[in-house]
């Protein structure tokens, strides 16, 4: 009887343990939330074209403008976009921006969620510049924005500027910086929702020089690349390159660069353990004796510091130039291309891409780009999306976009990352010791 | 005897002897008749009816006598007799009123006319009447009348007669038992009045011959014995104005009668609501002693003299033609209040003294006599204050004193924390919550107050009204509360003090206790604190049907005092319960001869549903929410997990850790084997075990919380611990004895680990409670979470996000606070949080929510705090998506005001312009100067009205699910929340309450049910 009953209570302890155990809810202590947060898409400016590829005509939109909250759809994958910068919904798919002035000058920027911090390596504040930045407000209350400068006379005064809820506003890079030839202008919001965006445009009289949209970079680092580097060559030499350097810290830096092409991969003469001084913008002509139309540039330091390349190129018989600004390492991601077919130049020692070409008329084009230091791929034609699907590690990689207009390139980096938040709960311990 | 024939003096006096079923009495009366010394002129008697041989003995007795009616009374049957006896002879005539119940000394009457020899303005002379059966017992010396009605007789309750009262005084009435009356005065006031039948003829009597300028007294050297067989119900009172025969009515009619008959007019309205409101007092303290026919009889008898006001009329009109002096000379005879007032307390000490002190009756011994010399054997016993400190119970409550001195150094002062939210400073402010139909509580909520609250409020009674004083008065003394609890219990097992005071005090430091103790867990510490009371109970359940309904309502009422604190308890007690029902059906088919089976279930359910009723209507609620039975009171805190809940520990933060292992588990599974009736009590506790380990793998979201938190199974476990101590006591009463008389075997050793494993365990976790367990969530609070300045506009409604620590994480939270902190209570009440605001936070921390202001903001959400830590990516993320702006960056955290309306009450013109309205605090009316809608800013309810002009305004819903109201012309509004139906609730439940106290309380009885000994 005993045996029995000291079984049973074996029993009864074993099911209510095992079965309270695999019962047992795990409870999480936060739940999180994934969303694409909205991208804002610069303003066209007066004299210019803009259009905006997007993913989908139905991404909801609305005008960054006062009194405008209602969102509708763009109706159109490539949309034109006037002198209101435009709110996209966010989602998963990249939209870019096509800026062109009749035969003067184009380029391309991705449209981007709000960031916190941008540095925009690139521009001039001389006589030639007609560059401007430009703050975008999309939240709903004043927004006050920190802009920070260095050229090539070192660290110069700061300024501050407030924007107004739903707008925007430009600031010449030449009252920012007068005469200074070469800039680098960080951008750190001190409150409220603000997309930054420089363009870089030039003019020599009436004639044009060029212009480009300069793309931002988040902060500064040691280890980097420049992909995707246009290189034309006239008379089988290269024109010119400018690798402008920005050391932020308060050391200077010892920088080699690596020049990866199609011709070999090797460190331009003099750039091996290069000092930069201190907060002091330094450009550095690069003219590599490469015959391959595109090449990109591995940078190391021993301090973190932020670069890109200034590029000139002729393009229908004009000049224009362009800016490549370092790119992270390139992740799975999507990109709305409608009207672009865009040439993507990948930069990795071992190259492995997969590609899905999503065309206007439904169809998929899959393509797996392989090869090492340096692949190109360009977008077949009627393409509206193109999908990274897979990405072998350590590759980076921009998009090169021609036109009659001129040559604009964009870092292959998503506008809006998907934001993992914890979602907060109700708990009424919030008003309890 | 030679004496008694003596007639020396000038009076005659005739004695009517009024019998009335008498013969129990009668044979003594009429020997005491006989016997006077001073001899009766003549006697008459007059039997009203009698049915029993009280005829047989006047005639026996050759007394002459009539035989009237036998709904003559007492003054009919008076009446009757003058015609029967010879006509007045002179002024010396005297009639004396004899009982059939009423025996006169042998000198009474002789002493009686000696007191009116020199008194000739005299004409009502009355004996000192003493018990019949206890002839020391007062019942009278002279008679009066209260103001509110009552006999007065100015004596105490069973007053002995020492001679304390004696003396010939001036008094207004004396009873008619032994009245001797100036027959000339008797007929010129017209005898007794025909409508007092029995019963206050005499106050009447004597109230109409004093204003007709005669003397009443009482010569108290004559005595009569008085059985006061009407008044008493010894017989029947079958007299015409007798409505139901019943003699409290008669008597309570009877003296409105006479004040309002005799009274001066113009005190008669005063007179009449006195007599109304003492008959209401009066029938309400009958139905608390359980007399439903007495205190009928109270109302009746008002009512049946207000509905005949033509008797009141004429009898004033009569007493106006013999009055001669005005009213008021019987003022000095009325006894004043505070008099009444001074002997009724008197009375209720002496009643409440009786009962717990009684009185004791001497033990007279045979050998007391020669006892003189054995006192000086007797060993004297020698107490010193060694002797008293090194008993167990002092000992234990000194080291559990120590213990908490130094376990609660953060706890002296105003307490909150873990499960236990801020307490409000006023029992009032715990009244109103309680009360409330509505809880602004986050976006506010009807649901039902718990009880519990209205049992904090009632005992900070105690507190002088200091709520908060209660609480952590509470929470400081419950360890020693426990463990005298437990005390109480196990004492019924073993009278082994050292033994007793051990498994009291280990019960005090068990796990459970701990742990409830330092999350603040309310319900578990009153489990702990009651559930051995009730547990002593359970043996005399076993035989239920015998039970007095008095100990069924006793019990339930403790069950239902836990139940207001813990419906998990309640929970625990139904499976208990429904488990006795059960079994006894069982029996019941088995054999149905065998128990009463009615009676048992009867009893059962009365258990089962009084402790509901009495929680009524949380307890009704709970129904519908059924996640409820295993949640306790207070702010929902994650409890331990199923791993903890087998060694009887609930874990959750401020527990004692698990590897800390207390014997209870041990002691159940030992117990369980047992052949003693520690075998019950391990049995129940196993199961409880069993049931709390798997409830303890529950999440469930309630009280406040959204997320799904672990279930804290603190009451299971207390019941669990509870069986364990009680098993263990059993076990080991006698133990040691047996062990020592048996071989070594298992037992010696499960003994040993049994008494190793308490007292490793007492020792570190006492040890572990004054060190890092001192450090618990239930803590000395003086400050607030939100700033003060957001508490300055009432109701303002601020949403505060903070990280909370949950488990090793961090958890980002909210809540809509209203201008304080939480309250107790106040997690009980909580709403679910509105999806709509759930939505606008979530897009307000990813960043995507350009609208949260909006909806906030309609909310009528003033406020953005966030407490500090802050995390800087969300303040960013606040400052930029607009429509916050920033008030204040301090120590405590960012506040943020949320533009828009932001009002509780928003009204919207056809032309969608808002406007907030401000809701006056004085009940004044909200004015609108166009037709428009009312938006109020709180969860939808159906008892939210607004009226207009006496109109209830068209209600619907808003695109948030808000009430609004539609006002299709401008004017003043009076937005109300209806809270009739909770006030009716609350009445149901206070008639519950009541009933069940009433139950409670000793019953009162019947006077035919009281012995006559006690009586008289």
């Amino acid at each position: 009887m005993r045996v029995r009953l000291m079984a049973l209570v074996a029993v009864l302890i074993s099911i209510t343990l095992v079965s309270a155990n695999l019962l047992e809810k795990k409870v999480s202590a936060n739940k999180f939330s994934q969303t694409f947060p909205a991208v804002v898409c610069p303003p066209t400016g007066a004299g210019l074209n803009g259009q905006v590829s997007t993913g989908s005509r139905n991404t909801p939109s609305r005008k960054i403008v006062r009194n405008s909250s209602v969102f509708v759809p763009v109706k159109s994958s490539r949309f034109i976009i006037g002198a209101d910068p435009v709110l996209l919904e966010g989602s998963a798919i990249t939209s870019i921006t096509w800026q062109s002035s009749a035969s003067r000058w184009a380029g391309a920027t991705v449209c981007k969620s709000p960031q916190g911090d941008e540095w925009f390596v690139g521009g001039s504040g001389d006589v030639t510049s007609k560059g401007r930045v430009l703050l975008v407000n999309s939240g709903l209350s004043n927004a006050i924005v920190d802009v920070a400068l260095w050229s090539e006379n070192g660290a110069l005064a700061g300024k501050v500027f407030t924007v107004k809820p739903n707008s925007y506003t430009q600031v010449r890079l030449d009252s920012l910086a007068v005469a200074q030839s070469d800039l680098v202008v960080r951008v750190t919001p001190r409150s409220g929702r603000v997309s930054a965006y420089m363009i870089d445009e030039r003019t020599k009289g009436l004639r044009s020089l060029g212009g480009d949209f300069v793309n931002s970079i988040n902060t500064p680092r040691t280890d980097f690349v420049i992909s995707g580097i246009p290189n034309q060559t006239i008379n089988s030499k290269s024109v010119g390159h400018i690798l402008r350097i920005l050391s932020p810290g308060s050391a200077k830096a010892t920088v080699s660069v690596d020049l990866i092409s199609n011709d070999g991969s090797f460190i331009p003469v003099g750039f091996d353990s290069r000092e930069i001084a201190r907060e002091i913008v330094t450009d550095l002509t690069l003219s590599p004796n490469i015959k391959t139309n595109v090449f990109s540039l591995h940078i190391h330091s021993d301090r973190p510091i932020l670069a890109s390349v200034y590029s000139e190129i002729m393009v229908s018989g004009h000049k224009d130039f362009l800016w490549n600004t370092a790119t992270t390492q390139l992740t799975p991601m999507s990109l709305a291309v409608s009207g672009l077919e865009p040439t993507i130049v990948f930069t990795g020692d071992q190259i492995r891409v997969g590609i899905e070409s999503h065309l206007n008329n439904g169809r998929v084009k899959v393509t797996t780009v392989k090869g090492s230091d340096i692949a190109s791929w360009k977008a077949p034609t009627g393409t509206r999306s193109i999908k990274i699907t897979s990405v072998s590690s350590g590759v980076f990689g921009s998009g090169l976009v021609t036109s009659v207009n001129g040559i604009g390139t964009f870092p292959l980096m998503p506008g809006s990352l998907l934001s993992r938040v914890a979602i907060p709960s109700s708990n009424i311990s919030v008003i309890n010791r | 005897m030679a004496e008694s024939a003596k007639r020396n003096d000038a009076h005659h006096v005739t004695a009517i002897l009024v019998v009335h079923d008498g013969a129990t009495w009668l044979p003594e009366v009429v020997a005491s008749l006989a016997s006077q010394t001073r001899a009766i002129d003549s006697t008459f008697a007059i039997d009203t009816g009698s049915v029993d041989s009280s005829t047989k003995l006047l005639s026996n007795s050759r007394i002459p006598f009539v035989s009237i009616s036998r709904e003559a009374g007492f003054g009919d049957a008076i009446n009757s007799a003058l015609e029967n006896i010879p006509e007045i002879q002179s002024a010396n005539d005297w009639l004396w009123f004899i009982h059939d119940d009423c025996a006169p000394s042998r000198d009474a009457l002789a002493q009686l006319l000696r007191a009116i020899e020199d008194r000739p303005h005299v004409a009502i002379v009355g004996p000192k009447l003493r018990g019949w059966y206890d002839r020391t017992h007062l019942l009278e010396a002279g008679v009066s009348i209260a103001g509110n009605g009552a006999r007065w007789t100015g004596l105490e309750l069973r007053e002995f007669d020492q001679g304390q009262r004696d003396g010939i005084k001036d008094v207004l009435g004396v009873s008619t038992a032994g009245m001797l009356v100036k027959r000339e005065v008797f007929e010129e006031l017209g005898g007794f009045d025909s409508n007092l039948s029995l019963f206050r003829d005499d106050v009447d009597l004597g109230w109409r011959a004093r204003v007709a300028g005669h003397s009443v007294i009482v010569a108290t050297d004559a005595v009569a014995y008085h059985a006061e067989a009407s008044a008493s119900e010894r017989r029947a009172v079958d007299v015409t104005h007798a409505f139901l025969h019943r003699p409290l009515l008669l008597d309570r009619r009877n003296a409105s009668y006479v004040l309002l008959a005799n009274s001066s007019a113009w005190i008669l309205p005063w007179l009449s609501l006195r007599l109304l409101v003492s008959a209401g007092v009066r029938s309400l303290g009958f139905l608390i002693a359980k007399l439903p026919g007495y205190a009928a009889d109270e109302i009746l008898a008002v009512g049946l003299l207000l509905i005949h006001p033509g008797l009141l009329l004429n009898a004033r009109k009569a007493r106006r033609s013999q009055r001669l002096l005005s009213s008021r000379v019987v003022a000095n005879f009325i006894p004043p209040r505070w008099k009444q007032f001074r002997l009724s307390v008197n009375r209720s000490f002496e009643t409440i003294r009786e009962r717990f002190f009684p009185t004791p009756t001497p033990i007279e011994s045979i050998l007391d006599p020669l006892s003189e010399d054995e006192d000086l054997l007797t060993p004297v016993p020698a107490r010193n204050w060694k002797s008293l400190i090194v008993r167990p119970e002092v000992l234990g409550t000194i080291f559990l004193l120590i213990l908490t001195l130094l376990w609660s150094r953060h706890r002296y002062g105003p307490i909150s924390g873990g499960a236990l939210s801020t307490t409000p400073s006023g029992a009032m402010d715990l009244w109103r919550i309680y009360a409330d139909s509505w809880h602004g509580v986050g976006m506010g909520s009807a649901f039902a107050t718990p009880t519990w609250i209205a049992v904090l409020a009632l005992g900070s009674t105690f507190t002088f009204g200091n709520a908060t004083a209660l609480v952590a008065i509470l929470f400081w003394i419950s360890p020693i509360l426990i463990m005298w609890s437990m005390h109480m219990l196990v004492r019924t097992f073993t009278a082994r003090r050292w033994l007793l005071m051990g498994a009291s005090v280990s019960y005090a430091l068990s796990p459970v206790a701990i742990a409830a103790i330092n999350q603040g867990r309310l319900g578990t510490i009153a489990t702990l604190m009651c559930a051995p009371l009730i547990v002593k109970a359970l043996p005399r359940l076993r035989a239920i049907e015998v039970q007095s309904w008095k100990f069924i309502f006793g019990l339930s009422l403790i069950v239902g005092a836990v139940t207001s604190f813990s419906l998990p308890f309640y929970l625990a007690s139904s499976i208990f319960l429904l488990a006795g029902i059960a079994k006894d059906y069982m029996h019941f088919r088995q054999n149905p001869e065998g128990i009463l089976f009615k009676e048992r279930l009867s009893r059962w359910l009365l258990l089962l549903a009084t402790p509901f009723a009495l929680c009524l209507p949380w307890s009704l609620e709970a129904l519908t929410h059924p996640t409820r039975f295993l949640i306790e009171p207070g702010i929902s805190v994650a409890g331990g997990l199923a791993n903890e809940a087998i060694l009887a520990n609930p874990g959750g933060i401020g527990s004692i850790p698990w590897w800390f292992v207390s014997p209870v588990l041990l002691v159940i599974l030992v117990a369980i084997f047992s052949s003693t009736q520690a075998r019950f009590y391990a049995s129940w506790g196993f199961s409880f075990l069993l049931a709390a380990t798997f409830v303890s793998s529950l999440a469930i979201s309630a009280h406040g919380n959204a997320s799904n938190t672990h279930v804290w199974v603190g009451t299971w476990l207390a019941i669990t611990t509870l069986c364990a101590v009680v098993s263990g006591v059993v076990i080991l009463d006698g133990l040691r004895e047996r062990l020592a008389n048996s071989n070594i075997h298992y037992r010696h050793i499960l003994a040993g680990l049994g008494v190793v494993s308490v007292l490793a365990y007492s020792l570190t976790a006492s040890m572990w409670i004054t060190t890092t367990g001192a450090n618990s969530p239930l803590q000395v609070n003086r400050t607030s979470v939100l700033p003060p300045f957001l508490g300055i506009s009432p109701g303002t409604k601020t949403l505060v996000i903070r990280n909370l620590s949950v488990g090793a994480t961090d958890q980002l939270t909210f809540f809509v606070a209203r201008e304080n902190d939480a309250f107790l209570g106040d997690p009980d009440v909580a709403p679910k949080s509105s999806p709509a605001i759930d939505k606008a936070i979530r897009d307000l921390v990813d960043g995507s929510g350009l609208t949260s202001s909006k909806v906030l903001s309609a909310h009528g959400i003033k406020f953005l705090f966030m407490k500090n830590p802050v995390d800087d990516q969300l303040v960013r993320s606040v400052d930029g998506i607009g429509g916050f702006m920033r008030n204040s960056s301090t120590d405590a955290g960012i506040v943020w005001r949320v533009t828009g309306v932001g009002e509780r009450l928003v009204f919207t013109d056809e032309n969608s312009k808002s406007t907030p309205m401000l809701i006056p605090d004085d009940g004044a009316p909200v004015v609108t100067r166009s037709p428009g809608t009312l938006t109020l800013a709180e969860n939808y309810d159906s008892s939210w009205q607004v009226i207009q002009n006496g109109a209830r305004l068209v209600r619907t819903k808003n695109e948030y699910g808000l009430p609004q109201f539609l006002a299709p012309t401008p004017g003043e509004f009076f937005l109300i929340h209806d809270g009739t139906v909770r006030r009716g609730w609350l009445s149901l439940q206070f008639i519950v309450l009541l009933s069940v106290l009433v139950m409670i309380l000793p019953a009162g009885r019947r006077k035919r049910e009281i012995s006559v000994e006690e009586l008289t």
